[in-house]
């Protein structure tokens, strides 16, 4: 084969000019391929075919069939809506954190970063940053300022609403979205939980946002959707913001603006079905740390006792799909039990 | 009671000799007390001298001695063609009332720490840096001539070692809620080993706890060990089952037991230890008793008293190949050994539920067949001999010292096998906090009362006994004193030339005249009495089954080659069925995980309760621990045990992870629960890389010291225990990996590793992981080091900064200060996901431990994370 096409080569590359000319055409073509070989954007969701909520990478399935029949009834619409993530530019995100930034003084203008592939925006004066994801539009504050000694320190109800001040300024929460509240306290360059409000530095708060009244889960169940840490000083010193901002934005001022769709929901007769054939992924358990999980992982009988309907944020998804929150007790081979949770796909497939 | 350790009384003979003198330039510190250990003259104070120690060769060790008691050489000696000799004369020396009782050893003066010239060594020759426990100090009263320009000193004589007051403890019967509490010592000293090793099941009448009781109080499941043995606590019955056998074999002659003095070693078929225990035969022991239908449990090991009447003894020699369990690997398959075993069990009286098919009643044999022990006292047996170069190399048999040897072994065992939620030993390998005060206490530490084992102490914490009393301390113990037994060690020191201070030539003139002229006057002017001392001769013991034992316990095989790293085990192999003779019975079941091989008890139909670390799994702060151990030994045994990587100064490439060395300390969460970050698997993903346990670690900066720490592992300051130590010698330095490998991951964002920041994790290809965290964020386009790229010590991957979590502190303004809270945290875990490296008792270890030079105290109390 090679013998036959040389000739035709070599009077091709006789001259250099020809040379030049085939390797620029070879280049483009490469050009062309590498364009054509990019990414593409996810696609519209399609009601026929709606991707499956993630539950990893924090889960470990119970390889069961002994979950319990007595799955608790659950009485709500049998269709629910499904949300369609905005898509938005780098210029939106700015556009939307800039308040934030702005009052934060973060004076430079946000620098365009990647890392580990993932576009940011990173916002930096000092030792403060602002970090947002542009692909998900969740974003990370970690800011401090030199405090007066005199400064008197504040209460929880104090912090708390300077918390709630901030966020709903941003329009990051509602007012009345619930919250927990953790205490922290300085440990060398580090904050460290305390069970002692006395002790507190900083007051941690956990808010759980809703979604047409059911709960909001950010990507991974580990971390509550918006945490904020308030300095017994009164200052910001850390706002972790887990949902898609943009989004959730959205959700709050003009939830018009916002695409959905209406799914069925599964039935009580397929959530009963999955649960006996052991699908639940189980995302959470009070496993006592440091208890070998051998005896765990193959419990003779799980018991639910609760069931809620939930959205979690999948913004990798570029959609909000309801699933179910399964809570439960799981009975392990030793005699003992455990509380679990355990998430479903909520949508009729 | 408080007795003296050891009463050394030497008879000797010796010589004096007067030759020519060489030149000396550095004096010996020989028979001076109160020495320390130093490697250079700039440690010794002012009124000390920096001299050696007196052993020949290139290893000889130098010290800073108090001055006065130097006998100061001559820098330069004329040459001497006179040559004056005279003949030895037998002398009996004892130890002089002024020295009272043996110095502090000049060899091991902190005995808390290894000294500079043991750390100079790899722990393979550790053996012969241990000088400790029956270390004697030789002192003969010699006489010497003033008309001598030089004095030539040796010792030669015998060391008579006295061991009615040796003091051994024996734990478990020595207490005296014990039946056998007031046996004899001889008894108690004889059933030792077999105590310990192969459990008092026979005549222990305490009923074991529960499965519930364990669980709620794991203490109980140690008490379990030290009352029924390790060994048959551990060990899969199917093993049990042929120790047993080779024990009947041993007390039923073969070789016959007629003619004990035919010492054949045990065949292939018939000795199932894998080496030769220390006397072929045994007693044969009765094992139990039957009353009718039911066993009666003896009371003690060796019981005569015939409880059932001599007729109804059962003895090993009872039992033969008609009527013992049968073993796995004389079956085909599984179902057929089941088959045997189910058969046996019904041999002789057993009864089978004809509704069910199950046993209901064991036959006599199954019945008695637990009682059967394993280990026997004769296994004692070992040898005992002086140490340097002159030495005699007779040997000389002996028992007792094996008393403590079997102790420790023993506790060293029951220690490593605790259940990890009483003992954070593997994840928190800080020996200088687990240990500190046990093996090496100082008895001017007004803390230290673990010099020997108070035989009340029952309590985890009681460790490893005293491996040596380089103090020679009166040590205490419950009471108990050694049988009779002297024993005799021939030694011969070096000889030492000194320059003799009372010589001049006006001594030379006079001495000369009065020899010839007053005989009288010249004994009592020319002649000087001085006392000579000699200390750097120790005794070493050996006790071979133990060391056999030893070998198991810390190399790769595992214990009784039980253990195995999975690499090592074939289960299709009959010998690999653990436990299935014996269903009934609480049995051991085993895990192998990442190279290390755990075990827990496992109750009929239940699942594994607990778990013990470190069977397969023998890192290298064990193999130094039980280095410490390990003085007992032939200084020539070589030990194939000691990783090559676990040198404490070795900077030579170490050797590559293989299974089972090292492993993973421990039973940990279930990585699958918690799982890894996306993307980022936590098994090692490559096999080229160091060893960060066996091989020191650098700092991760190209200079670093403990003082650029501001937070320790576990730090005692911190309400939660902190996984890794934080250290800041300076902002935006260069970090470096601690050891080579590959990287493993490398999040540059300022959240990253989550609250860790920007961080870069190593995998150092053995199971072990490093994590530098808070470093400066990166754009992919500036970043230093990739996933999957192999790393040296000298490749940068990170700038020190403070992403993450980080406070900044009370006096730095973040607005305009970038270096507000830097700090990095420096951490090593056992698996690569960024959740490995949070605190946990099974997870993470002190990398501050592993690091070269590196020292910052840790918590002890830290449970929290």
């Amino acid at each position: 084969m090679f013998e036959k096409i040389k000739p035709i080569l070599q009077q091709l590359f006789s001259s250099k000019k020809r040379l030049i000319i085939i390797l620029s055409l070879l280049l483009i073509i490469a050009i062309i391929l590498s364009i054509s070989s990019k990414p593409t954007p996810p696609s519209e969701p399609s009601p026929d075919a709606l991707p499956q909520p993630s539950f990893s990478p924090y889960s470990k399935t119970f390889k069961s069939q002994k979950s319990t029949s007595e799955t608790p009834t659950l009485s709500i619409d049998k269709t629910i809506l499904v949300y369609q993530l905005p898509s938005f530019s780098s210029l939106d995100l700015q556009t939307h954190l800039n308040p934030i930034a702005n009052q934060l003084d973060f004076t430079h203008p946000p620098e365009e970063k990647t890392y580990n592939s993932i576009p940011h925006l990173l916002w930096s004066i000092g030792s403060n940053y602002l970090d947002a994801n542009l692909t998900t539009s969740q974003f990370y504050l970690r800011y401090g300022t030199l405090v007066s000694p005199g400064t008197p320190d504040i209460t929880e109800t104090t912090a708390l609403q300077i918390a709630k001040t901030f966020l709903t300024k941003h329009n990051l929460i509602n007012h009345d979205t619930p919250h927990q509240t953790q205490y922290l306290e300085i440990a060398g360059y580090q904050v460290e939980s305390t069970s002692n409000p006395s002790a507190a530095d900083f007051y941690e708060f956990h808010f759980y946002p809703t979604l047409n009244s059911f709960p909001l889960y950010s990507t991974d169940f580990k971390d509550s959707p918006i945490i904020i840490s308030i300095t017994k000083k009164g200052e910001i010193f850390e706002l972790n913001y887990n949902l898609p901002t943009i989004f959730y934005s959205a959700y709050l001022t003009n939830p018009n603006s916002l695409t959905t769709s209406t799914h069925p929901l599964k039935t009580q007769s397929q959530l009963n079905d999955e649960i006996n054939q052991g699908l639940p992924i189980i995302t959470n358990s009070e496993l006592e740390p440091g208890i070998p999980a051998a005896p765990y992982i193959n419990p003779k009988k799980i018991t639910y006792h609760q069931i809620n309907l939930a959205y979690q944020a999948s913004p990798n998804q570029k959609l909000l799909l309801p699933i179910f929150q399964l809570q439960g007790t799981a009975e392990l081979e030793d005699g003992t039990t455990s509380q679990i949770t355990a998430y479903l796909p909520a949508i009729a497939q | 009671m408080r007795l003296r350790l050891l009463k050394a009384i030497i008879l000797s003979t010796f010589l004096l000799f007067i030759t020519p003198s060489p030149v000396l330039s550095q004096p010996t510190c020989l028979g001076v007390t109160n020495c320390h250990l130093e490697t250079s003259a700039s440690n010794c104070q002012a009124d000390e001298v920096f001299c050696k120690g007196g052993s020949p060769g290139p290893n000889d060790p130098t010290f800073c001695c108090p001055s006065g008691q130097i006998i100061q050489p001559l820098t330069t000696s004329p040459p001497s063609s006179q040559t004056t000799s005279t003949t030895s004369t037998p002398t009996t020396f004892s130890q002089p009332s002024s020295t009272g009782t043996q110095n502090r050893h000049p060899l091991r003066p902190k005995p808390k720490e290894f000294t500079n010239w043991e750390k100079d060594r790899p722990v393979a020759n550790y053996t012969q840096a241990l000088f400790c426990a029956q270390r004697p100090t030789a002192v003969q009263k010699q006489e010497f001539l003033k008309t001598d320009d030089e004095l030539k000193l040796q010792i030669t004589g015998t060391y008579l070692s006295n061991f009615e007051e040796f003091i051994t403890p024996l734990l478990s019967i020595t207490n005296k809620t014990k039946d056998d509490y007031n046996d004899s010592y001889e008894k108690k000293a004889q059933q030792y080993l077999a105590d310990y090793l192969g459990g008092r099941a026979y005549y222990e009448l305490e009923v074991e706890p529960t499965q519930q009781e364990l669980k709620a109080n794991p203490q109980l499941q140690y008490d379990l060990f030290i009352r029924l043995g390790v060994f048959r606590k551990l060990a899969p019955l199917s093993l049990q089952d042929k120790f047993k056998r080779a024990m009947i074999y041993r007390a039923s002659g073969i070789p016959a037991a007629a003619n004990p003095n035919n010492l054949e070693p045990l065949d292939f078929f018939t000795n199932y230890y894998g080496f030769e225990p220390a006397s072929p035969i045994v007693e044969n022991y009765p094992v139990t008793c039957l009353w009718g239908n039911n066993i009666v449990a003896f009371t003690q090991y060796n019981d005569f008293t015939n409880p059932c009447g001599n007729s109804q003894n059962i003895r090993l020699s009872t039992f033969d190949e008609t009527n013992w369990a049968p073993l796995p690997e004389e079956f085909n398959t599984l179902k057929e050994y089941a088959s045997a075993s189910a058969a046996w069990k019904i041999l002789d009286g057993g009864q089978i539920d004809p509704d069910t098919g199950k046993i209901i009643e064991l036959g006599k044999w199954a019945k008695t067949w637990p009682y059967v022990p394993m280990f026997s006292r004769e296994d004692l047996q070992g040898y005992i001999r002086a140490v340097n170069p002159n030495a005699d190399p007779t040997v000389n048999p002996v028992y007792h010292p094996h008393l403590a040897r079997t102790y420790e072994l023993s506790s060293a065992i029951s220690t490593l096998l605790l259940p990890k939620n009483n003992f954070d030993f593997d994840s928190d390998p800080d020996l200088e906090t687990d240990w500190n005060g046990i093996p090496w206490c100082d008895i001017n530490d007004k803390g230290c009362k673990k010099w020997w084992i108070d035989s009340s102490d029952t309590l985890p914490d009681l460790a490893l006994g005293p491996v040596c009393d380089p103090l020679n301390t009166i040590i205490t113990s419950s009471g108990d004193s050694a049988y009779d037994s002297n024993f005799t060690t021939p030694v011969n020191s070096p000889t030492q030339i000194i320059t003799n201070p009372e010589y001049s030539p006006a001594v030379v003139r006079k001495c000369n005249l009065l020899e010839r002229n007053d005989p009288d006057t010249y004994e009592k002017e020319c002649k000087f009495e001085h006392d000579v001392r000699y200390s750097p001769d120790y005794f070493v013991t050996r006790t071979p089954y133990l060391n056999q034992i030893f070998n198991r316990l810390v190399s790769s095989q595992g214990v009784f080659n039980v253990l195995r790293p999975k690499a090592y085990v074939d289960v299709n192999q009959p010998a690999n069925w653990p436990g299935l003779g014996n269903p009934e019975e609480i049995t051991p079941s085993y895990r192998f995980v990442g190279g290390g091989a755990e075990t827990g008890m496992k109750w009929p139909g239940g699942s594994v309760e607990f778990y013990y670390k470190g069977l397969g799994f023998i890192h290298c702060q064990k193999e130094k621990l039980l280095a410490f151990l390990q003085f007992f030994l032939w200084e020539e045994e070589t030990y194939e045990y000691l990783s090559p990587e676990c040198t404490q100064d070795s900077t030579s490439p170490s050797v590559p992870g293989q299974p089972g060395q090292p492993g993973k300390p421990g039973k940990g969460v279930d990585k699958e629960l918690y799982g890894p970050p996306p993307n980022v698997p936590s098994e090692s993903t490559c096999t080229q890389g160091v060893n960060p346990i066996g091989q020191w670690l650098r700092w991760p900066y190209q200079s670093a010291s403990s003082a650029s720490i501001t937070s320790c592992y576990k730090d005692p300051d911190r309400k939660s225990c902190h996984a890794g130590i934080d250290m800041n010698p300076g902002h935006k330095k260069a970090v470096y990996p601690a050891a080579s490998g590959k990287v493993h991951a490398a999040f540059g964002g300022p959240k990253g590793c989550e609250e860790l920041g920007a961080c870069v994790i190593i995998d150092h290809c053995n199971g072990w992981f490093t994590i530098y965290a808070h470093l400066t964020e990166w754009d992919d386009r500036d970043k230093l080091v990739r996933k999957g790229q192999l790393v040296t010590t000298n490749t940068q991957i990170g700038i020190q900064g403070n992403t993450g979590k980080v406070f900044s502190g009370r006096d730095c303004n973040p607005k305009t200060d970038e270096t507000c809270g830097a700090h990095l945290h420096f951490g090593l875990a056992w698996g690569g996901s960024i959740r490995d490296f949070w605190y946990n008792t099974t997870k993470t270890a002190n990398v501050c431990t592993f690091t070269k030079g590196c020292s910052c105290t840790s918590s002890s109390k830290c449970t929290k994370n």
